[in-house]
C-alpha cells in the first residue's frame, strides 16, 4: 500500500535503477563466474519469474481492482525467497502491486496468480498440481522433470545460463494466454 | 559585321512547339519527380523503420531472458533482406549484445559497421545518411525496455529505384519532345505551308514580271487576308502597268505624228532657202543683197539642224514602234568615213580641231549606208562636241568577220556612273547644255543593235572617251550575231 501511495514517475525511476541494478548482475554472470554463484543464479531466477508475467496473458478479471495485489504463493522453501520478497516492496507485475504468500501443498491455491513451487516430493507436486490444474495460475518450479510432470514452466541451468522449459499442453489448459516470444525461447515439452 | 542567318517560319514554329509543350512538361515532371524521390526516401526510411520494429519487437523475449542464441538467429534472420547492411542488439546500457553483419559487406569492412557501445534510446529515431539509413529502435515488451536495436540499411536500392524512376521520366520528357515536333509539323502544315506558297509566287512574279498570276487563298484565316491583299495588290500593278503602257504609246504616237507633221512644212521651207541661196550665187551682189545672203546662211543652218533633230525623233518613234528596218547594201567603210570627215570638214575648221583617220584602204560588208553614216557621224559629231578642241582619233579595223571603227577623243570624259545611261533615250552625260535632244547615242545603239553589233565606250572624267563600233561584215554573219544575242 505504501508503495502505491507514492508518485508514478518516481516510483518508475526506482523500478529503472533497480532493474539496471539486476542486469549489470546479469551482465557479469554471463561474463565472469562470481563467489557467491548460488546467490546469483536465484537472483536470476526471481528475475525470470518476474519477467515470464510479462510474456503471459492472464484473463480478463483476474484482477477485482486496479489496486487488488498480484499474489505470487509459494510451496516449501527456496533460497529464492528473499529476491522474491525483495520485488514486494520494489516491483510492480501486471501493473500491480505484489505480495508473497505460502501456502501449503493442500491449501487452495486460488487467489494465487502464480505459484512457486519448491517441493522435493512427486507427490506433494501432485497435490499442488491438482489444485493449479486447468486454472490460470502460472506454476513455476525449478526440478528436472518437474516440466513435464504438469508445471508449466520449469527453470533449468545449462552451460552456465537459466533457461526454461514449458509445458504445452497444460499451457493450453490453464488458460493463460503465453507469449508467442516467450514459447519461442523455451524447451517446449507436453502434447502441443 | 555579318548578319546572323535568318531563322525560317518552320524553325520558329518548330521551336514555339517545343517550349510550349515543355516547359509544363519539364515543370510537372520536375515537380512530380521531386515530390516522387522524397515519397520513395520516406517509404524506404519507413520500410527500414518496420524492419527495425519487427526485429526489436522480436527480440524483447530473448533480451529479456539473456538469450544470445535466439537474438543472434533473430538478427540472422535479416539476411534474407538484401538492403540490411548490419544490426546489434544493445542492452540497456547501451553495451553490445549480440549483432549481425550482412555477408554482403566485404569482410574488412564489417567491423566498423559495429559500435561496441551506444548511448541507450528511448525513442525511435531513423537518420537517412550519405550512403546508409541508420535505424534506432528501442526494445521494449509491455512497457518494459530491455535494450537497443541499431540498424544499418543499404540505400543501393533506393538508389536503384531513383535511378529508374528517372529513367521513366527521362522517357516520358522524350516522348513529350516527340509529341512536340509532330505538332510543330502539324503547325507547320496550317501556317508555313500557305505563307510559303505565297512567297513562291511572289518570286514567280518578280522573276517572270507575269502580273496575271493569282495566290491560291487558303482559307478565311490572317493568310487568307494577306493573300486576298496580295492579289489586289497584282490587280492594282497589273492596272498601273497597261496604264504606263497606254501612256508611252500615246507619247509615241505623238512623237510619230508630231515629228512627221514638222517634218513636211520644214522640207518645203528647206528647198527655198536652197532655191534662193543657189538663184543669188550667180547674180553680181550689191551690199544688201550680201546681207540677205548672210541671213539666208543662218536660216539654212538652222533649218538643217531642225531637219536634223527632227529626223532622230522620227527614229525615235519607228524604234518604240518597232518599225525600224534597215536596207543593207555593199559597201566600203572607209570611204564613207573618209566622206563623214569631210563634211565636216567647215565646222572642224572653224573650230579648229583636227581629225585623225587611220585606216586600211578598203573594209568592203554589207550595210545600211545611210544608218551607218548616221553611226559615224553621230560618234564625230559628239567627240567633237564634247572634245574640248583636242585632235579626234578616228580608227578603222577588220577582220574576215567583224569591222571595228573607234572614235577617240581627249575631251572631257563620262564619270563612271553615266557610262550606263548615255546609251538610253533623251539621256546626256552632261547637264550643262550642248545642244540636242540626247537622242543620237540611242538611235546610233539601235541601228548597230540591229546591224547584229556591238557599241561600247570606256572613258575616263576629263581625259576623253573612246566609242568603239563593231560590226558583222556579212549578212550571214549579222543573222547569226543576232540570233546570238
Amino acid at each position: 500500500m505504501r508503495l502505491a501511495e507514492r508518485e508514478p514517475r518516481q516510483r518508475r525511476s526506482t523500478l529503472r535503477r533497480v532493474a539496471a541494478a539486476l542486469l549489470v548482475l546479469i551482465g557479469l554472470y554471463s561474463g565472469t563466474p562470481l563467489a557467491n554463484e548460488n546467490d546469483f543464479e536465484y537472483n536470476l531466477k526471481a528475475e525470470f519469474i518476474d519477467r515470464f508475467a510479462a510474456f503471459i496473458e492472464w484473463p480478463a478479471g483476474t484482477f477485482a481492482s486496479p489496486d487488488a495485489p498480484f499474489v505470487l504463493c509459494m510451496v516449501g522453501g527456496s533460497p529464492i525467497e528473499p529476491f522474491l520478497r525483495k520485488f514486494e516492496l520494489s516491483r510492480r507485475i501486471k501493473e500491480h502491486h505484489m505480495v508473497l504468500r505460502h501456502i501449503g501443498p493442500t491449501n487452495a491455491a486460488s487467489g494465487c496468480h502464480l505459484v512457486f513451487i519448491a517441493v522435493d516430493d512427486v507427490h506433494r507436486l501432485q497435490q499442488v498440481l491438482s489444485s493449479t490444474s486447468g486454472k490460470p495460475i502460472l506454476t513455476v518450479a525449478d526440478r528436472d522433470g518437474y516440466g513435464s510432470l504438469g508445471v508449466l514452466i520449469n527453470l533449468y541451468v545449462a552451460e552456465g545460463h537459466v533457461h526454461f522449459e514449458i509445458n504445452a499442453s497444460e499451457t493450453k489448459k490453464s488458460g493463460l494466454k503465453f507469449s508467442s516470444q516467450l514459447l519461442k525461447l523455451a524447451r517446449l515439452i507436453g502434447a502441443p | 559585321m555579318s548578319r546572323k542567318r535568318p531563322i525560317s517560319i518552320r524553325s520558329k514554329l518548330t521551336a514555339l512547339s517545343v517550349v510550349a509543350t515543355m516547359m509544363p512538361v519539364g515543370i510537372a515532371l520536375a515537380i512530380v519527380a521531386a515530390r516522387d524521390i522524397h515519397d520513395i526516401n520516406a517509404d524506404m526510411i519507413e520500410s527500414s523503420t518496420l524492419i527495425g520494429r519487427a526485429v526489436a519487437d522480436y527480440s524483447a523475449a530473448a533480451m529479456a531472458f539473456d538469450d544470445r542464441a535466439d537474438a543472434e538467429k533473430t538478427l540472422n534472420g535479416l539476411v534474407q533482406r538484401e538492403n540490411v547492411e548490419s544490426a546489434a542488439l544493445y542492452n540497456v546500457r547501451g553495451q553490445l549484445f549480440v549483432s549481425f553483419v550482412s555477408p554482403r559487406i566485404p569482410p574488412n569492412a564489417r567491423a566498423a559497421l559495429i559500435e561496441p557501445n551506444i548511448v541507450p534510446r528511448e525513442t525511435p529515431s531513423a537518420q537517412l545518411e550519405s550512403d546508409h539509413i541508420a535505424i534506432l529502435q528501442p526494445v521494449e515488451y509491455a512497457g518494459t525496455r530491455y535494450g537497443t536495436l541499431a540498424l544499418r540499411t543499404s540505400i543501393a536500392p533506393l538508389r536503384l529505384r531513383i535511378n529508374n524512376y528517372l529513367w521513366v521520366l527521362g522517357l516520358l520528357a522524350l516522348g513529350a519532345l516527340l509529341a512536340s515536333l509532330v505538332l510543330a509539323a502539324a503547325l507547320e502544315r496550317v501556317v508555313s505551308r500557305p505563307i510559303v506558297s505565297l512567297a513562291h509566287v511572289a518570286q514567280k512574279i518578280a522573276e517572270k514580271a507575269d502580273y496575271s498570276v493569282r495566290a491560291p487563298n487558303p482559307g478565311g484565316d490572317e493568310i487568307g487576308l494577306l493573300s486576298d491583299a496580295f492579289n489586289q495588290m497584282l490587280s492594282e500593278i497589273g492596272r498601273r502597268q497597261s496604264e504606263a503602257y497606254r501612256a508611252i504609246r500615246v507619247r509615241d504616237d505623238f512623237l510619230s505624228v508630231a515629228s512627221h507633221e514638222l517634218k513636211t512644212p520644214l522640207t518645203a521651207l528647206k528647198l527655198q532657202v536652197e532655191g534662193l541661196l543657189m538663184a543669188s550665187g550667180s547674180q553680181p551682189e550689191p551690199p544688201w543683197v550680201q546681207s540677205i545672203k548672210t541671213n539666208l546662211s543662218v536660216i539654212a543652218r538652222q533649218v538643217t539642224r531642225l531637219d536634223k533633230l527632227i529626223a532622230n525623233l522620227l527614229d525615235v518613234s519607228r524604234i518604240a514602234a518597232g518599225r525600224f528596218g534597215l536596207e543593207p547594201k555593199e559597201l566600203d567603210l572607209v570611204a564613207m568615213a573618209r566622206e563623214v570627215v569631210g563634211n565636216f570638214q567647215p565646222e572642224l575648221t572653224r573650230q579648229k580641231v583636227t581629225v585623225e583617220l587611220s585606216a586600211p584602204d578598203h573594209i568592203i560588208g554589207t550595210w545600211d549606208p545611210l544608218r551607218i553614216e548616221q553611226v559615224m557621224t553621230n560618234l564625230i559629231s559628239n567627240a567633237i562636241k564634247y572634245g574640248a578642241g583636242n585632235v579626234i582619233e578616228v580608227r578603222l579595223e577588220a577582220d574576215e568577220a567583224t569591222a571595228r571603227l573607234t572614235v577617240r577623243d581627249h575631251g572631257i570624259g563620262i564619270a563612271p556612273a553615266d557610262l550606263d545611261r548615255i546609251f538610253e533615250r533623251f539621256e546626256r552625260a552632261v547637264s550643262v547644255d550642248y545642244g540636242g535632244l540626247g537622242l543620237g547615242l540611242f538611235i546610233s545603239r539601235q541601228i548597230v543593235l540591229s546591224h547584229g553589233g556591238t557599241i561600247r565606250v570606256e572613258s575616263q572624267l576629263g581625259a576623253g572617251s573612246t566609242f568603239i563600233v563593231e560590226l558583222p561584215r556579212d549578212r550571214q554573219g549579222r543573222l547569226s550575231a543576232a540570233r546570238g544575242t
